[in-house]
């Protein structure tokens, strides 16, 4: 599904170079739920953001299904993010003006109506809004704007929103940063069983404890993938986690 | 950290806002810009009338013999000695006037044939001395005591080209043309011109004359310079030029110091009732004299109009100002908290906001004072080609800049001031806080989400944010609105001016469109050779005998008691007790062939009474079946003219929207003395021929003085309209300009507020057009209601402006035309700069850099 080779990511700021990704190589199947680990400025979201196509690397190509990001025009940029990727951001980025709802509402309308009725049951754009919500339950706050919710209740209108546009991939940058421990339990069951139905699921954290429950864990340090494997201090049920 | 230290600081804010600070910069300037230049030209067309009044001996007081009447001259100059009243004048100055037949073929450079009805006035043996003052100092020695003057100068010619007369032209015919005239016809400094047929006559300048700043044609026809040329020379030249022996009629005075024109005028009315009982004697008050009055109470009109206009713009360009520095602090609120979080003191804490805002004001100011003198520069110098004078003043006005700095520089600031005070005082962790996720309202959000139209999201959300920051909203809406009133105004203004000119052109050319007036040199009888001679030319179809006379409307007296023993105590007419109103009252035949005033109401021939205007009647008062008091013109057996007062009925009103229009029935001439007489022809001429070629053909028969083809004056009236539009034009220039850079401003801000929202909807793959598509809306709504609100206040603008319209729009009834063109062009204008704004950020948009405007965390 995911497919980057040799990605790297410089920024030059008053001939001081700063890499945030170095010849960064990865293969990602359909269906597979990947943590992404690393310490802060290890580059973890200049490579989601790489991968989502709001970023553009120095070097190397970045390919995911039959497209192949590195090549395409704006416009294809734009269909790609449409139909192809959906972030949930390590700083939420709701819409101020917009109720929990009516964001999430955005989410699912922003694919327009032909991702609508592949979803099948034909449901609208609201329908859809509400179910995600209930899923992140917060099915009782649907009329509340950001800036009357908690900052984890405001992560959780983020992960709706993510998962009501209903594209293959989901890159969720910190999703349980800001989450308490059964919240965050919840919402890393929700994003597993986003996986198990299809769904690529990547998935940023610095905590090594929460990678735990991954097929995959993707260690990053100064831009460089370290490690990329089962966790490496053993598997564990989502149940079973403690942080 | 040192002064230094928070200006380049403040440098840098600057410099990141760059398009911000300049916009609202503009702005400022804008409605400081137009409040001192329309201030600062008023004051200086005020001071311009005055000095060239002044410069020019303009007559404090004018004694003239009615319409057809002339004396000796030393008559009216003796009458005035010989009642001691030299004592109370400086200069006088006896005058002969004369309608004349201009022929200026020869010196036009187009080689057309000019040839046109006109005047011609004396001006005083001393009048070469003046408008230099090497010859003013000479005057004192040189001044001439002649039969016709006596003391200074009076009512002087200034030279705008070529010269006026000087010792050089003694013995020799010489005339001067009126400026305006020889402008409208293009003609050389110096030349030749033929004077009621009388061989060519020498001119050698063009000059203006105090009593004609502004050309007044016979027929009302204000601005009528193209088709009425007033022509000077000494009295003798009149005299020979014009046949009338050593005859003058009229005497101009300049009052003594410490004596008042009105003392002047109830001296010399007693005076000359005395001397010349039978004689009809018209005394008139310089100030009274209806171009003065005219110039004075148009000055004043548009002074008062522009004050308004400035207020509007100025409060336009504040609101949206205030506006704009509400945000710019809003957005520096974060890094005050942050500073006060690490315990800066509130004092250095403020220095960065207000420097910033004082320096946005101070460019401001700056701007508007160029702004300001490029507005009166355009203003003064469209006004020199509507009415040029001798003296035009063009100095720095900086009491009035000092006032608009003062208005554009507080204003802005003291928002600045209340936003900062605000801030300093609240917690560092209320400024911390988010302020884009924070609401403006103390009521709570609720209600907000009732802003729900639309089925999908993105069409909620321009309603939402507008809703998100009510305050910001409505002054938005308030300064877009002021800017769209003051052009729905003007352009209704111009609408209206149009309508006059449409309504006399319909009225005055019914069913002879090339109708011209033939106008004789004297009373005719009706049966007479000269009136037949012309009703049997074989160029003319049909005519009908006018019998054409200046009266005067007389207001209402009831108030004052009464009105004959008001006028005995007073020994004559208070002028303020009512108003009075010139008109052109001509009798005729109301069942005649060629033309007659449609009117409304019933109308019997037979009747006596007068057809008057609708704007007479509503300015004196009155209605139909009522009466008015007139004073005409009445000819004694003796055959000489005096005045008298009668009270006519009104019979009914024309639809005419010209004023100075009146008309009665030519079967009651008898009350004029002059029953069976015409002193006019309304001519039509044989179909295929125009009324142009018309007034050639007449022209040459003689005893014809004038002939003006009804068409001429509908002319005179388009042209004064289009040049009245000149100051419309530039106000609605500076109010579009303000929608502009409100719409610029509102873009701005708007785009820099919701960049984060922009950078996540394009991060979910919304195209650009669909984002801009929300802020066109976003701004389309706030031009919108700025239209609504724009077009109510412009409708009650208009009214005020054509409720208080005078001088020279007083003798036109201009009534509010409020077309669907204008309300659409308000609403056009309102919306499309607002809506059409976020274009220009489309590039901007397109290179949002995402990943770093993702990633801030606020
Ligand atoms: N626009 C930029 N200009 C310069 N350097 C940048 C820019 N964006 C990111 N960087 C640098 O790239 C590096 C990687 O940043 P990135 O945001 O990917 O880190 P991260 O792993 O997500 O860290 P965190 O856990 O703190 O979110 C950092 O060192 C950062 O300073
Ligand atoms: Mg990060």
């Amino acid at each position: 599904m995911i497919e980057l080779h040799a990605v790297t990511k410089r920024y030059e700021i008053d001939h001081n170079r700063i890499t945030a990704l170095e010849k960064v190589d990865l293969a990602v199947e359909t269906g597979e739920f990947v943590v992404v680990l690393g310490p802060s400025g290890c580059g973890k979201t200049t490579l989601l953001n790489v991968i989502g196509a709001l970023d553009t690397p120095t070097e190397g190509t970045v390919r995911v299904g039959d497209h192949e990001i590195s090549s395409m025009n704006n416009a294809e940029l734009f269909a790609y993010r449409r139909s192809t990727v959906s972030f949930v951001f390590q700083s939420f980025n709701l819409f101020p003006a917009l109720t929990a709802l009516e964001n999430v509402q955005f989410g699912a309308e922003v694919g327009g109506r032909k991702r609508w009725k592949r979803s099948g049951g034909g449901k609208s754009g609201e329908e859809r809004a509400r179910e995600a919500l209930e899923q992140v339950s917060l099915g009782d706050r649907l009329r509340h704007f950001p800036h009357e919710l908690s900052g984890g209740e405001q992560q959780r209108v983020a992960i709706a929103r993510a998962l009501a546009t209903e594209t293959p991939v989901l890159l969720a940058d910190e999703p349980t940063g800001e989450l308490d421990y059964r919240t965050g339990v919840s919402i890393l069951e929700l994003l597993l069983a986003q996986a198990a139905a299809g769904t690529t699921v990547l998935t940023v954290t610095h905590n090594a404890e929460i990678a735990r429950i991954a097929d995959r864990v993707l260690s990053l340090s100064n831009g460089r993938i370290v490690t990329d494997g089962p966790p490496t201090t053993g598997r564990l049920p989502v149940t079973e986690l403690r942080w | 950290m040192g002064l230094g230290f928070w200006l380049r600081w403040t440098r840098r804010d600057m410099w990141a806002r760059k398009w911000q600070v300049l916009g609202l910069a503009l702005l400022i300037a804008f409605g400081t810009g137009s409040f001192g230049g329309f201030n600062a030209f008023g004051e200086q067309r005020q001071e311009s009338f005055d000095e060239s009044y002044a410069l020019l001996h303009a007559h404090d007081l004018r004694i003239a013999l009615v319409e057809g009447a002339f004396v000796e001259t030393g008559t009216l100059l003796g009458a005035l000695r010989e009642a001691g009243l030299m004592e109370m004048v400086t200069g006088a100055e006896e005058r002969l006037i004369a309608s004349v037949q201009l022929d200026v073929s020869s010196a036009s450079p187009a080689e057309d044939t000019v040839l046109v009805p006109g005047l011609f006035v004396s001006v005083g043996a001393n009048a070469g001395f003046t408008g230099n003052s090497a010859r003013d100092g000479s005057r004192s020695d040189g001044r001439m005591e002649t039969a016709a003057s006596a003391g200074t100068a009076v009512d002087t010619v200034h030279a705008k080209r070529g010269r006026t007369f000087g010792p050089e032209d003694a013995g020799e015919r010489v005339v001067a043309l009126d400026f305006h005239f020889a402008e409208a016809h293009d003609l050389p400094s110096a030349g030749e011109i033929i004077i009621g047929g009388e061989g060519r006559t020498r001119y050698v300048g063009q000059v203006l004359h105090p009593d004609h700043f502004w050309i007044v044609a016979p027929s009302g026809g204000m601005l009528a310079q193209e088709d009425y040329g007033v022509v000077f020379a000494p009295l003798e030249t009149v005299q020979a030029l014009t046949g009338r022996g050593s005859r003058v009629n009229e005497l101009v005075l300049t009052t003594a110091p410490g004596v008042s024109s009105a003392e002047l005028k109830a001296a010399a009315e007693v005076a000359f009732a005395a001397v010349l009982p039978e004689t009809g004697v018209i005394f008139t008050r310089g100030e009274d004299e209806t171009v003065r009055e005219s110039i004075q109470s148009d000055i004043e009109d548009d002074q008062q109009f522009l004050n308004i206009v400035s207020f509007i713009l100025l409060g336009g360009a504040a609101f949206a100002s205030l506006n704009l520095m509400r945000r710019m602090m809003q957005m520096q609120r974060k890094q005050m908290g942050i500073a006060m979080a690490l315990g800066l003191r509130r004092r250095s804490l403020a220095i960065r906001p207000l420097a910033f805002a004082a320096l946005i004001s101070l460019l401001g100011v700056i701007f508007g004072i160029i702004i300001g003198l490029v507005i009166g520069d355009a203003l003064a110098s469209f006004d020199e080609a509507v009415e040029p004078l001798p003296v035009r003043k063009s100095d720095f006005r900086l009491n009035v800049f000092v006032q608009a700095a003062f208005f554009g520089f507080l204003l802005p600031f003291l928002v600045a001031v209340v936003t900062v005070r605000r801030a300093v005082r609240s917690r560092p962790l209320d400024l911390l806080r988010p302020r884009h996720l924070t609401v403006t309202t103390r009521r709570g959000d609720s209600w907000l989400s009732h802003f729900a139209w639309g089925h999908s999201v993105l069409g909620r959300m321009p309603a939402r944010n507008l809703a998100r920051a009510p305050v910001r909203t409505v002054l938005t809406f308030l300064s877009v609105g002021a800017a769209i009133s003051i052009l729905f105004c003007m352009v209704s203004v111009g609408d209206a001016f149009g309508l006059v000119v449409d309504e006399s052109e319909q009225e005055l050319l019914r069913g002879a469109p090339a109708r011209v007036r033939a106008g004789f040199s004297d009373f005719e009888l009706v049966e007479s050779s000269a009136l037949q001679a012309v009703t049997a030319m074989e160029e003319v179809e049909k005519a009908t005998p006018i019998l054409s006379i200046s009266a005067t409307l007389l207001g209402d007296f009831e108030d004052f008691g009464d009105r004959e023993s008001d006028l005995v105590e007073k020994g004559g007419r208070n002028r303020e007790a009512g108003k009075e109103i010139d008109v052109a009252l001509d009798f005729l035949d109301f069942e005649n062939e060629v033309w007659q005033p449609l009117p409304r109401g019933s109308l019997d021939g037979a009747e006596l009474g007068l057809v008057l205007s609708e704007k007479a009647a509503k300015d004196l008062g009155i209605k139909v079946g009522g009466t008015v008091w007139v004073r005409h013109p009445v000819r004694a057996e003796s055959g000489i003219f005096g005045l008298m007062e009668t009270e006519f009925p009104v019979l009914a009103l024309h639809d005419i929207p010209l004023r100075q229009m009146a008309f009665a029935g030519i079967a009651h001439a008898g009350f004029l003395g002059l029953a069976g007489h015409a002193n006019a022809l309304d001519v039509v001429p044989v179909s295929g021929m125009s009324g142009d070629e018309l007034q050639r053909h007449l022209l040459s028969v003689p005893g014809i003085a004038t002939a003006d083809p009804f068409s001429t004056l509908v002319d005179q009236l388009r042209e004064t309209m289009s040049l009245m539009s000149g100051t419309l034009t530039i106000i609605t220039v500076v109010a579009v300009l303000i929608v502009f850079l409100v719409a610029l401003n509102i873009t701005g801000i708007r785009m820099e507020e919701h960049r984060r929202d922009h950078a996540t909807m394009f991060a979910f793959g919304l195209p650009v057009r669909r984002v801009l598509g929300v802020v066109m809306i976003e701004n389309g709504m706030i031009g919108l209601i700025g239209a609504i609100l724009g077009t109510g206040g412009g409708a009650l603008l208009l009214q005020y402006t054509l409720a208080t319209t005078s001088g020279a729009s007083a003798d036109l009834d201009i009534q509010p035309a409020l077309s669907l063109s204008v309300f659409v062009l308000a609403v056009l204008a309102g919306v499309l700069p607002t809506a059409l704004a976020p274009f220009l950020s489309f590039y901007k948009l397109r290179r949002l850099v995402l990943p770093s405007t993702l990633r801030i965390v606020e």
